[in-house]
């Protein structure tokens, strides 16, 4: 059942034996010990586990946002078409994420600056990475961006701050910043958690249809049982900073084979089973 | 008589924007919880469903409509008849460690409501109660002496729901009480409520956004959108035949577990363009 290969025949992002340490007051915390994963080319790869299983803590250290406290080591980190993530000096670092991974957080008031309009963040994301465009220009393509993740009125948005934002418009125009450069992967941090579930379901199908009209990857980190089943191909269900089961979705969510995965698939018992419980 | 009758509540709260619109919480919202029943109201951020939970225990005050338990309307009370009231009604908050009052031990926390309404009760027994509560919640009895932040959020949440039991209360409102915990500390905190309410007999209130936790755990389901009940049916009969479309948009978003379930959205008319005219921060 375990299905460690891409669903895909190309191989956008390969991670072999990622680990990382963090030091604390009290001693070394082994937050991820070996893990590998690997996204396909316009492949969703789900990661599910509960808080503190090391799910965040394996996404920042593959985009290089650790703390200098964390010590990240693996057999190789290999983003198809640039190279080993893990030998890429900071500061080139820099220029992967935005221009080859889009990274969209959990919390989208987080990722936006709050005292810029909205117009100028797709700017400066623009200046930062070093693409020479005029004022103009940035702004057609902001138009074009914001227009592609499903918001009715661009220009107002533009013009606006992203305190004036609801959650899940917030949440789009982050998708839209994130994508501006097309980046072949983008990796998602738990992006649907905290909105309202119509909401969420919007921002998902919007989401898994970037990826595959444009043949993009994602690795899609989340605590949502359904969010994997219903928008991931594959699944890696960690647990202690370990992948403890891996496949495809339709076999690991259905017939795990895990002791994990069986605990967190069950885990909303049935109202007869709560009874059960008691009785 | 039903145990809590609520009649035609309303509530406005102003705008927290300068010359925004007042924000209409409840617009003639009516209900009743059966004693011993589980009444789940679940709807969106900004549906009103919160403010219907600190409504229905008077912890703000109705513009008009009204509130009774046991048939006696809570705003014809006093504030001494209220107070000893409120040992028959109690609440479990969202977020354990933010209600639980940090300097204080969790023996202290739990005797509270014993304290204020049950003066007669003399500290040996108060603390007999108090551990029996916290094992009726699955916790030991030297939790007691620990302090909040000492305990994991699922052993917080247990303190918050042996701080709700230990006045004997007929009915208790849980607002969202497992939507900040872990899915499996989840399960379980749901099986200790179910426990309990069969033991003591309990009617709840169970607000949530989560309609996969709801299907679990109610008897009955009332579904709110913008400030009204669109409608409330038994569970199974909401899940296998909702007859507002609203109700149809929110089932049609839940996804399902299990990839061969396949989930196809529809969204509610007018849905879209009234979340999006409502103020950043009434959202979740």
């Amino acid at each position: 059942m375990t299905e460690t290969t891409p669903t895909t025949p190309e191989t956008v992002l390969d991670v072999q034996g990622l680990t990382v340490d963090i030091a604390t007051p009290d001693g070394v915390v082994h937050a991820v010990r070996g893990i590998d994963l690997a996204v396909g080319r316009g492949e969703i790869l789900g990661v599910v586990g509960e808080s503190g299983c090391g799910k965040s803590t394996t996404i920042k250290g593959i985009l290089g946002l650790l703390p200098p406290n964390a010590t990240v080591g693996a057999d190789k980190i290999e983003l198809a078409g640039h190279g080993d993530l893990l030998r890429t000096p900071t500061k080139k670092m820099r220029h992967v994420r935005g221009r080859r991974i889009g990274f969209v957080a959990q919390n989208p008031f987080g990722s936006l600056n709050p005292i810029y309009s909205i117009e100028r963040q797709f700017h400066e994301l623009q200046k930062a990475h070093g693409t020479k465009v005029s004022k103009k220009e940035s702004r057609e393509i902001a138009h074009a961006m914001l227009d592609g993740v499903g918001i009715v009125n661009p220009d107002r948005v533009l013009d606006g701050f992203a305190h004036q934002l609801s959650g899940g418009m917030a949440q789009r125009v982050v998708i839209a910043l994130a994508t501006t450069l097309s980046p072949q992967l983008l990796i998602a941090d738990e992006p649907t958690t905290g909105l309202d579930v119509t909401v969420q379901a919007q921002i998902m199908d919007l989401i898994s249809g970037l990826v595959r009209s444009e043949q993009r990857s994602m690795l899609l980190v989340t605590h949502d049982l359904g969010v994997i089943a219903q928008y991931a191909q594959r699944v890696v269900v960690m647990l202690d900073g370990k992948v403890v089961e891996h496949g495809r979705v339709e076999d690991v969510m259905v017939d795990p084979q895990h002791e994990y995965t069986r605990k967190l698939i069950s885990s909303v018992p049935k109202r007869e089973e709560l009874h059960d419980v008691i009785g | 008589m039903s145990l809590v009758e609520v009649d035609e509540a309303f509530k406005t709260f102003p705008s927290r924007q300068r010359g925004g619109d007042p924000v209409r919480a409840l617009r003639g919202v009516s209900l009743r919880v059966e004693a011993g029943e589980t009444l789940a109201v679940i709807g969106e951020s900004g549906s009103g469903k919160s403010t219907l939970g600190r409504a229905v225990l008077r912890l703000l005050d109705l513009d008009s409509g009204s509130v009774r338990l046991d048939g006696v309307d809570l705003a014809s009370l006093s504030p001494k008849e209220l107070r000893a009231k409120r040992a028959d009604m109690q609440i479990v908050f969202q977020e354990p460690y933010e209600s639980l009052n940090p300097r204080m031990s969790i023996g202290a926390i739990v005797a509270e409501p014993l304290q204020i309404h049950r003066s007669d009760l003399g500290s040996t027994e108060i603390r007999t109660r108090v551990h029996e509560a916290l094992e009726r919640v699955g916790l030991t009895g030297n939790t007691a002496a620990r302090l909040p932040g000492e305990l994991s959020g699922g052993q917080q949440q247990r303190v918050g729901v042996a701080r709700a039991i230990i006045s004997q209360p007929k009915f208790v409102v849980l607002d969202e009480p497992t939507s900040s915990l872990d899915l499996s500390i989840r399960a379980q905190i749901l099986a200790l409520l179910a426990e309990i309410q069969q033991d003591l007999g309990l009617a709840y209130l169970f607000v949530s956004h989560d309609m996969h936790t709801v299907e679990k755990v109610s008897d009955r389901i009332a579904v709110m959108y913008l400030g009204e009940i669109v409608e409330t049916a038994p569970t199974l009969d909401l899940f296998r035949s909702p007859q507002h479309a609203y109700t149809r948009t929110l089932l049609s978003a839940r996804l399902s577990a299990d990839p061969r379930e396949k989930h196809a959205y529809k969204a509610f008319q007018g849905d879209t363009s009234v979340r999006d005219a409502v103020p950043a921060g009434e959202q979740g």
